[in-house]
């Protein structure tokens, strides 16, 4: 039995590991070991990751920085790493999710962060234009849009990007989507400049770990600014400690938690601690599919986003998926489209038991509602993959996850946009298919309705470089107040997308998940 | 006897009345599997071709109205099923209602209800009809309902009594029952007793409180929705816990009239630790006969947990009885079933006439072998007017190698708990939260 760690340290805090005591979780044939940290460890971790970082860091010009980086993501893109190869036969023990499904969702968003990511977030800089219209973003096949008030524009303008040297960035990261935000919360420490502590989810302590061990293979320096650790959230005895000596605590979790985290950072911001919280809680998303483009490709893009992370992410379209009636399809057959493209995806990314057991139980409680006996028609899987149903009655209730696919007809998607205003506070993506004669428009009332991501039907789940973040933008964010709305579309031209994407959709069919094409 | 409801299958009575027998629980636990397995098959059956959302719910999964034992797993419904309707009261929406509870239900309703102002009365109605429609309640108030036919109440009946004629010696018709739950209410559990103890002893249930209105319960869960409603809440949370205390002194005075005498007192534990320690407060005599029994059901849920130890130190000091006479319950609003301490080791028993199946974290059904734990589903086969077969929010630790206690075959359980983010809404539970201040 081989043993893996579920942490990370800077070789220089390694006599570290001597002090600590650690538990064990046993995964297949490994053992997961996993540090009990104490207030004494983490004290020694913080400040020593604020020493690494004057040391290594401070001075490294951002395309050494931006090149470490893009090595990492090649190597992970390489189905022969060995750290690759554990993480896709634990992670789905830990997670229940299908090890294609993590190869496609969150690996590929993984192969992203290379040299032009590093680059284009290290300088960024959006026009003003972005407080008046959806204003395409240089370096990145993207719109941005800014909503705030006088002041807060005022403020934004007096911004120069990076005037606060920042010395320590924390991460608290969630389960729902495994990897990913950790990946994420590594590489834009280093793109700031600041030594990284990421907080590993109790679920899944293992992939952070993996990465950050890639970064130091590749960057020894960059590897001495970066801690990999669980430990229990809500602990005030390490997470003063940490708060205290962080310039940012980035919280990627549910709205409770990152509310009580808030509640304590604000504390400690009143008693004249300056901290930048950056919260990012619960969320739901939709799909809206505009009459022009109710068609068979789009009811396969419509399935990719259906599947992701299997609807657990924050911009899943758990609330449904709408289809403008006189279209090609209707929005009944667009749900029969939409269930045989489910039936062929689903054999290149399939679903674990565990998932399919939870769509059970929901599909029993809403077959189990009258309107089932007229109003509604349920579309199976005969492999038992999913369920597409169709409901004629439009209703909001975010109980679109395990493949379980809503399907609503509407009159006009502007209809729907109406209907979502209550819920402005958990609104965060929507994947769209509308023509791009309709874009600007229906954008503008999206983001007014207080959506964050509008994406391209078939990206829902795959996020990209440019893009807004549930109001927020990255790296942006933890130099300005969070006042700014920030609105983004993920693609400029999106009839030729959904041509391009589908293209990608059908390879993923025929030669599944691990394909070099892809 | 066989009943055909509206399908074409009949329900095979006899069978059920021959597995739910108190017998079972010391036959050769093979012989009584095949009897349950039977039992089992038919049910199904009978609910797949007379329930139109089982119906819906079996072809999705790509069964029929045939099921092998192995694939038992396969046929257990969530329990959300039972508070699936969408809105808000009942009693308000009637019709509404009704077409939802024929959806869920396996025997016809035939009549139109009206839904006459409270929800207690809209209950009412529906009992008078010869329907239970018996509740339960989450945190978030919305209440589940559980449709119960005559003969699915007289099974209820059945196997609750069964269960106690395996565990305990009483001499029905004559026993003395002290109730520490209403004498009026449709609030499952409180009903169960009521009905349980007169059967056995017509004429010789006390009952600590008149009436608790399903209305209150709600209110009290869910919290007040209007002004009216807060009106009401703000008086009714005043006016609770005078209610629980009245309840405590009536209990103290009971069993001060029955000193020395065999009683069977049974209550949510929180009102018993209630009782007990009054008693004990005001140097109060209680001390009940050696040959009675104590019954606690439903846990703690939402008041502070005692350990068994220091309620069995309570019981002893304060009633003066033998703790391994204290036993308590396990049961479910959706099971027509409980599960009873035996008093040889205080294990509590799975019934002969129902199938555990546990599901381990994958959602796979664990293997009916040793000690396991996982997430509990139940097949009971007693239900005829709903389908008894139901995934539940708790993880249970089974021993299916039995008791090794006493001479009973069924398995036992080792340890209760509620699985995270599944909400609290066990019976106690509700009244807890119902009478707290």
């Amino acid at each position: 039995m081989s043993n893996l760690k579920g942490y990370y340290l800077p070789k220089s805090l390694k006599s570290l590991e001597n002090e600590m005591e650690f538990s064990e979780k046993k995964i297949n044939d490994y053992t997961l070991l996993l540090p009990n940290i104490n207030q004494d460890n983490i004290t020694q971790i913080v400040s020593g990751l604020k020493e690494n970082r004057k040391k290594y860091l401070v001075d490294m010009p951002f395309p050494e920085i931006a090149k470490v980086y893009g090595e990492v993501s090649r190597t992970w893109s390489d189905n022969k790493y060995e750290k690759k190869k554990i993480a896709l036969e634990l992670l789905p023990v830990l997670t229940n999710l299908s090890p294609e499904l993590i190869e496609f969702f969150q690996f590929r968003s993984i192969y992203k962060i290379d040299e032009k990511t590093i680059n284009f977030l290290s300088n960024l800089n959006l026009p003003p234009e972005v407080f008046k219209n959806f204003t395409p973003i240089e370096g990145a096949n993207t719109f941005v849009r800014a909503y705030a008030g006088f002041r807060d524009k005022i403020a934004l303008k007096k911004i120069s990007q990076y005037n606060k040297e920042l010395e320590l960035v924390t991460y608290i990261t969630p389960s729902n989507v495994p990897g990913f935000i950790e990946s994420l919360g590594i590489f834009i420490a280093s793109i700031v400049k600041a030594s990284g502590l990421i907080k590993t989810p109790s679920v899944q302590p293992l992939f952070a770990p993996l990465y950050a061990e890639s970064v130091a293979e590749k960057s020894k320096a960059i590897g001495e600014t970066i801690a990999v650790v669980p430990w229990a959230g809500g602990d005030q005895s390490i997470e003063d400690v940490i708060f205290r000596n962080s310039n940012v605590v980035s919280v990627v979790s549910s709205t409770q938690t990152a509310m009580s985290v808030k509640g304590r950072v604000d504390e400690l911001n009143r008693s004249g601690i300056p901290i930048k919280g950056c919260y990012h809680g619960g969320k739901f998303g939709i799909e809206l599919i505009g009459r022009e483009m109710a068609n068979r490709d789009v009811a396969g893009l419509a399935a990719i986003d259906g599947i992701g992370y299997e609807g657990y992410m924050c911009g899943s379209p758990a609330f449904g998926f709408f289809v403008e009636e006189g279209g090609e399809l209707s929005p009944i057959e667009f749900a029969e489209a939409l269930a045989g493209e489910m039936e062929k995806i689903s054999r290149s990314i399939p679903q674990t038991n565990f998932f399919r057991k939870l769509r059970e139980v929901k599909i029993g409680e809403i077959i189990s509602r009258p309107e089932f006996d007229g109003g509604q028609r349920i579309f199976p899987s005969s492999e038992h993959n999913f369920a597409v149903i169709y409901e004629s009655n439009f209703n909001l209730n975010p109980i679109g996850q395990n493949r379980l696919i809503r399907v609503f007809g509407v009159k006009s998607l502007e209809e729907v946009l109406d209907k979502m205003k209550p819920w402005k506070e958990y609104l965060q993506t929507a994947g769209v298919a509308i023509g791009n004669n309709r874009l600007q428009k229906i954008s503008e009332l999206m983001g007014k309705t207080g959506f964050s991501n509008i994406r391209v039907a078939g990206t829902v789940a795959l996020p990209r470089l440019g893009e807004a973040w549930d109001g927020n933008y990255p790296v942006y964010e933890f130099f300005i107040p969070d006042k700014i709305h920030w609105t983004s579309i993920n693609a400029i031209d999106f009839e030729n997308e959904i041509k391009e994407l589908t293209k990608i959709k059908n390879k993923v069919i025929k030669d599944g998940v691990y394909s070099s094409s892809l | 006897m066989r009943i055909t409801v509206s399908g074409d299958f009949m329900y095979d009575t006899d069978l059920i009345e021959k597995l739910v027998s108190s017998e079972n629980y010391f036959k050769k636990r093979e012989d009584v599997q095949k009897l349950r397995h039977k039992a089992i098959r038919m049910s199904h059956k009978y609910h797949f071709e007379n329930n139109k959302f089982y119906h819906d719910y079996c072809k999705l999964k790509g069964l029929n109205g045939d099921i092998k034992s192995e694939d038992f797993h396969k046929i257990v419904i969530p329990d959300g099923v039972f508070k699936s309707y969408q809105m808000e009261s009942p009693e308000k929406s009637p019709q509404e209602f009704k077409k939802w509870i024929d959806r869920i239900s396996s025997v016809p309703i035939d009549f139109t209800p009206k839904g006459m102002g409270s929800l207690e009365s809209f209950l009412q109605e529906f009992y008078s009809h010869g329907m239970l429609l018996g509740f339960s309640s989450g945190t978030t108030g919305k209440l589940t309902f559980l449709p119960r036919d005559s003969f699915t109440q007289a099974m209820l009946i059945r196997s609750y009594t069964e269960a106690i004629d395996a565990t305990l010696k009483l001499d029905k018709g004559k026993e003395k029952f002290i109730l520490g739950i209403p004498k009026k209410t449709f609030l499952q559990v409180g009903f169960n007793g009521k009905v349980v103890a007169d059967h056995i002893s017509p004429g010789n249930v006390f009952h600590a409180f008149e009436e608790l209105k399903a209305d209150i319960i709600r209110l009290r869960m869910r919290g007040p929705r209007s002004s009216k409603e807060k009106v009401m809440n703000y008086f009714i949370k005043k006016m609770l816990p005078r209610l629980e205390k009245n309840a405590i002194r009536n209990i103290v005075n009971k069993l001060e009239e029955n000193q020395g005498k065999k009683i069977v007192f049974m209550g949510p534990p929180f009102l018993i630790i209630d009782t007990a320690k009054y008693i004990l407060e005001h140097g109060i005599d209680a001390k009940i006969g050696a040959d009675s029994f104590l019954a606690s059901t439903g846990g703690f849920k939402g008041r502070s947990i005692v350990s068994r130890d220091k309620m069995n130190d309570l019981i002893e000091e304060a009633f003066g009885l033998d703790p391994k006479r204290y036993i308590d319950l396990y049961g479910m609003t959706e099971s027509n079933s409980i599960m009873i301490d035996c008093t040889e080791g205080n294990n509590k028993h799975v019934p002969p006439w129902m199938e555990v199946i546990l599901f381990d974290e994958h959602m796979e059904p664990i293997p009916q072998e040793g000690k396991v734990t996982g997430n509990y589903a139940f097949l009971e086969p007693s239900s005829r007017s709903f389908p008894g077969f139901i995934t539940t929010g708790d993880k249970l630790k089974v021993d299916y190698d039995g008791c090794p206690s006493c001479n009973k075959t069924t398995p036992i359980l080792l340890s209760i708990e509620r699985l995270p983010r599944i909400e609290s809404r066990g019976c106690s539970g509700v009244l807890a939260k119902t009478v707290a201040g």
